[in-house]
Order: structure tokens, then C-alpha cells, then sequence
């Protein structure tokens, strides 16, 4: 066996590992047999923290990753049992009963056919992109290496280009998966990204299902997600934005269950969503503390309070989470961008970056030209579901920010729009499948609101 | 950031390859010395030395620091640890304080 088999081999067995115990664990997030996918993708999500989380606990002084990786895994075992024995004592859940089409089938082959696809583009080359090797595989690299943070990381003057200011969730998991494996090796290490990819399909499609859809219209979503080559391609392998997509999913999911009243964990599940988002990029404290106005803003049968803790379960974790790694870190300035634009003396150069924004945002928007019309037809063919309608509102929220951030950008905004916007907008794919999806729901139909 | 894919000049990595290997025990950083600016392999080369930090074309280089130089071009003075493939490494004090080698 060649020494890359053998790290396949290990990365994947640790992969499958952390994702069993992770679901195990997730039935505390998920309880009821009708969770399974769901409970899978969310789990895979707290098996590969257990093991970020083995890295960040070595490099404060604690065991070692493949010992500390033990212990949490254990921890997950002991939380899956626990829960199991409380689930047990339950109501029994109702099957959704709906019978399975030849279409159905069909669609089941393609989402199929989306991974390995996506297995392929990913794993046909080491990770090599710009920014893995100098942001994300860099500081990953040096953690494992390191055994610790190195302090040179935080510095402005020798890794400003490697921005200290992004929180360090995956490079913990990189060095996480390194540390328990026992050797770096950047072309096995991209078996994570089609897990991200499975975890976000599993999610998107039980979620779905959970909130009423038919089971053609989820299947189709996801179908056409796991197809959905501008995020899940063989370029963004290795950096952040496949992750950040499914963290966004799961904030946005819980944000509506948490809102709704679906179950007694979906407070839960928000503060876990917006603790994982927030540790991958600063997009996700963001999209963490949007999330929190929407739950302010939302009206129905909600009432004040709810509302209330639906926000604080939302900003709470996120801003914890900065706010301890600021102050363990130091904070660093956002360097591609700047905000003194915004002042009066410099007003008129903010208009003429502003109207070379919008300049650039069409050029590329016109990439997509066969993308949005569809996208169009499908908003205005469904029928708006609040529960949906946050998913929308997410994405429209953090598209406006990716579209107005070119302006101040300090390189100048067709800079960062050619080198940002394309991708981090595709990263709002699993969110805008959820909203587009949940408006061909019958109407309500939002089964499952059982408290 | 520009996020173009990798693009190996097989030779360059190499050099770094092989540059890495033959790091001493106790080096606090790396000075490299490229022909030419290059972002892309000044960023293959922070990677590829991790978990030490690199300077690219300093001056001087600090102290406790090595430096790589890739190309035909050879500095006089300082302490040649390892000729490797498409370049050298130097240990300081290396006269490294006037313009890189091109």
C-alpha cells in the first residue's frame, strides 16, 4: 500500500469515525426517529468540531489531538446514550409515509452522482489554491506542526497576508485531522470537503422534508444543490466557503424551527449553529447577528419573548466566541478593507467607487445570466412560507453586504469583486435551495410543531 | 486575495522541498530570495516552511533567521548550510543587507 492509500485510508476512517460518534451525539439536537437525515448531517458537524477541538485543546497544552480526539469522542458516545434513554421515554413520531416514485429514484441517483462528481474535482490534485496555501492550509499547517498557535500568526507584519482577523475553526480542523492521523498530507485532507457536502444535502433534504415538503420538490433541491458546480468545486476545495455554506444552512434552519416552536432543541440547535458559523469566517458573526433581527423582527404567533431568546440564541454564542478569541488573540484590523471611506471628506470618492461597484457587480452577475432568470421564475411561481422566507432573507442580507463590501475594498472594488463575489455568493446556494424549495410546500403544511 | 489555483514550477518546489529538509534545528524564520516577485511563490513558500514565518526580499535578515535563495546567484560571505537544487541556504550572518541576488 503507498503511503498516500494508507493516508486516504486513515483520513477516511477518521472522517467516518468522527461523523458516527457525531451522530450519535446528535440525537441531543435531534431527537425523534423522523431526524435521520438531519441528525446525520448535524452530526457529521459536531464530529469534525470534536476534532478541531482536539487540535485547539493540544495547542493550549492539553493531550495530544489522536488522545484528546478520544476523550471527546467518549464525550459524544456518553451525550448519544444519554439522549437515547430520554428519547426512549418519548412520544412515538409518525412516519411521513409518502411511497417512492421512479423519479424519486432517479433524483436519489444524481444527488449520487453530485458527490462523486464533487469527490472527483476535489481529490483529483492536492489542495493548491491561493488562499489555502496562504490563509486556511497555512495556518492549519502550522498548528499541526507547531503543536500550538504560533504567536507570529497573530502579527500583522509577518502574516498580515494570511489575515489573522479570520477565526481559525478550520485550520483547527486541518490541524485536528493532521494531529490524529500523525502526518499532513493536503491531498488526503480534501476528503473533508465532499463530507461538507454530504452533511449540507443531508441537512437541506431532512429539513425539508421535516417542514412539510414533498418528497420530489426536496430530492429535486437537493438534487440540484449537490450538482451545483460554482460552490462545489475542485477551486474552492481547501477553503472556507464549502463549510461556511453549510453553517449558514444550519443557522438559517434552526433560525425557523427556533422561531416556529418546532421542538424543545431548536433554541439549541441555533446557539450550535451560530458558534460554528462564527468560528469558520467572519461572515458567519454576521449572518449570526442577522439572524437575531430576523428573530426580533419576525411577527406571527410568535410572541415577545420567544423572539427574544430565538435572538440571544442566535448573537449570543457568535459574539461570545469573537469577543474570547479577540481577547485571547488580539484584535485585527479587517486590512482589505476601508471604512474611512464612509466619512464626510472622502464622500465623493465613495460615490465614484460606488458606481464602479455596480459596475463590476452586473459584469459578473452577467456570468450567471442562465442561473438568475430561473431563479426568478421559481420565486415567482411558489407560494411565500415564512419558514422558508427566512432562508431568503438570509441570503438576500448577506448577498447585499457581498455586493456593497466591493466599494470600500482597499485594493478597489473590481479587485475584490473578481476575487471574492462569484464564490461567496455561491456559498448562499444551500440557504437560497432551502428558501426557493420550502415556497412549493402545500400550504400548511409545516408538520411537526409538537413543543 | 487572489485565489488562482496552484501553479508548481516543478523546480521551485523542488528547491523548497529540499530547502525545508535541511532546515537546522533552532531557526526562527526563513528570508527567501526569488528572482523576480512572485506573489504565488512567496505563498507556496510560507506553506511549504510552516510553522516558520517567512520574509520575502527583507533588507536584512533577522536575527536566528536562514535564509533560501532560489536562482543561480550566490551572495558572498555568510555560512552555505546546504547547496539544493536550484539554490542555497545561507546561514547569518550572511551579507543579505544590500540587494537581493537577481
Amino acid at each position: 500500500m503507498s503511503p498516500l492509500a494508507v493516508s486516504f485510508a486513515a483520513t477516511g476512517a477518521l472522517l467516518l469515525v468522527a461523523g458516527a460518534f457525531g451522530t450519535l451525539a446528535a440525537r441531543a439536537l435531534h431527537p425523534g426517529a423522523d431526524r435521520g437525515p438531519e441528525r446525520t448531517g448535524w452530526g457529521i458537524c459536531l464530529g469534525l468540531s470534536a476534532v478541531g477541538l482536539s487540535a485547539l485543546i493540544a495547542s493550549l497544552g492539553g493531550p495530544e489531538p489522536r488522545l484528546g480526539f478520544a476523550m471527546l469522542a467518549v464525550a459524544l458516545l456518553s451525550i448519544g446514550w444519554f439522549s437515547a434513554r430520554q428519547e426512549a421515554a418519548g412520544p412515538p413520531v409518525v412516519s411521513s409515509g409518502q411511497p417512492l416514485r421512479p423519479a424519486h429514484i432517479l433524483l436519489q441517483v444524481s444527488i449520487l452522482a453530485g458527490v462523486l462528481f464533487y469527490t472527483a474535482r476535489a481529490l483529483i490534485r492536492p489542495m493548491g489554491s491561493i488562499d489555502f496555501l496562504a490563509i486556511w492550509g497555512l495556518k492549519g499547517r502550522s498548528i499541526f506542526s507547531a503543536g500550538a498557535i504560533p504567536a507570529w500568526l497573530s502579527s500583522s507584519e509577518l502574516a498580515g497576508f494570511s489575515h489573522p482577523e479570520y477565526p481559525l475553526g478550520l485550520p483547527l480542523l486541518y490541524a485536528g485531522i493532521a494531529g490524529v492521523v500523525g502526518t499532513w498530507d493536503d491531498h488526503a485532507m480534501a476528503l473533508l470537503f465532499p463530507v461538507f457536502q454530504i452533511a449540507t444535502l443531508l441537512v437541506l433534504y431532512g429539513w425539508l422534508r421535516r417542514r412539510g415538503t414533498e418528497r420530489g420538490v426536496a430530492l429535486t433541491a437537493t438534487t440540484l444543490l449537490a450538482l451545483f458546480e460554482p460552490l462545489y468545486s475542485g477551486f474552492l476545495t481547501g477553503m472556507a466557503d464549502v463549510p461556511l455554506s453549510l453553517a449558514m444552512l444550519l443557522l438559517g434552519t434552526a433560525l425557523s424551527d427556533a422561531i416556529d416552536g418546532t421542538d424543545r432543541r431548536a433554541l439549541f440547535r441555533l446557539a450550535v449553529a451560530s458558534l460554528l458559523a462564527s468560528s469558520l469566517k467572519n461572515e458567519g458573526l454576521f449572518l449570526s447577528a442577522v439572524a437575531a433581527a430576523v428573530a426580533i423582527l419576525s411577527g406571527g404567533n410568535t410572541d415577545r419573548t420567544r423572539r427574544f431568546r430565538v435572538a440571544l440564541a442566535a448573537a449570543i454564542p457568535a459574539i461570545a466566541l469573537t469577543a474570547l478569541v479577540r481577547a485571547v488573540r488580539g484584535a485585527a484590523p479587517l486590512r482589505d478593507f476601508d471604512f474611512g471611506l464612509i466619512s464626510p471628506s472622502r464622500f465623493g470618492e465613495l460615490l465614484g467607487r460606488v458606481g464602479e461597484t455596480i459596475s463590476i457587480d452586473f459584469h459578473i452577475a452577467a456570468r450567471a445570466w442562465i442561473l438568475l432568470p430561473a431563479i426568478a421564475l421559481l420565486l415567482a411561481t411558489g407560494v411565500a412560507a415564512p419558514w422558508a422566507t427566512r432562508q431568503l432573507g438570509l441570503a438576500a442580507a448577506a448577498l447585499a453586504v457581498y455586493l456593497a463590501l466591493p466599494a470600500f475594498a482597499v485594493l478597489g472594488p473590481v479587485w475584490l469583486a473578481e476575487t471574492t463575489l462569484f464564490r461567496t455568493a455561491a456559498a448562499l446556494a444551500p440557504l437560497a435551495a432551502a428558501g426557493i424549495a420550502g415556497r412549493f410546500a402545500p400550504a400548511g403544511s409545516a408538520r411537526d410543531l409538537r413543543s | 486575495m487572489a485565489t488562482a489555483p496552484r501553479r508548481f514550477n516543478r523546480d521551485y518546489f523542488v528547491f523548497l522541498e529540499s530547502a525545508r529538509r535541511a532546515l537546522p534545528p533552532g531557526v526562527r524564520g526563513v528570508v527567501l530570495y526569488l528572482p523576480g516577485a512572485d506573489e504565488s511563490a512567496f505563498y507556496l513558500a510560507v506553506y511549504e516552511f510552516a510553522p516558520l514565518p517567512v520574509r520575502w526580499n527583507p533588507a536584512r535578515p533577522d536575527p536566528g533567521w536562514i535564509a533560501a535563495i532560489y536562482g543561480p546567484e550566490r551572495p558572498a560571505g555568510g555560512t552555505v548550510v546546504r547547496e539544493l537544487p536550484g539554490g542555497v541556504l545561507l546561514l547569518p550572518p550572511a551579507p543579505l543587507s544590500g540587494e537581493p541576488p537577481r
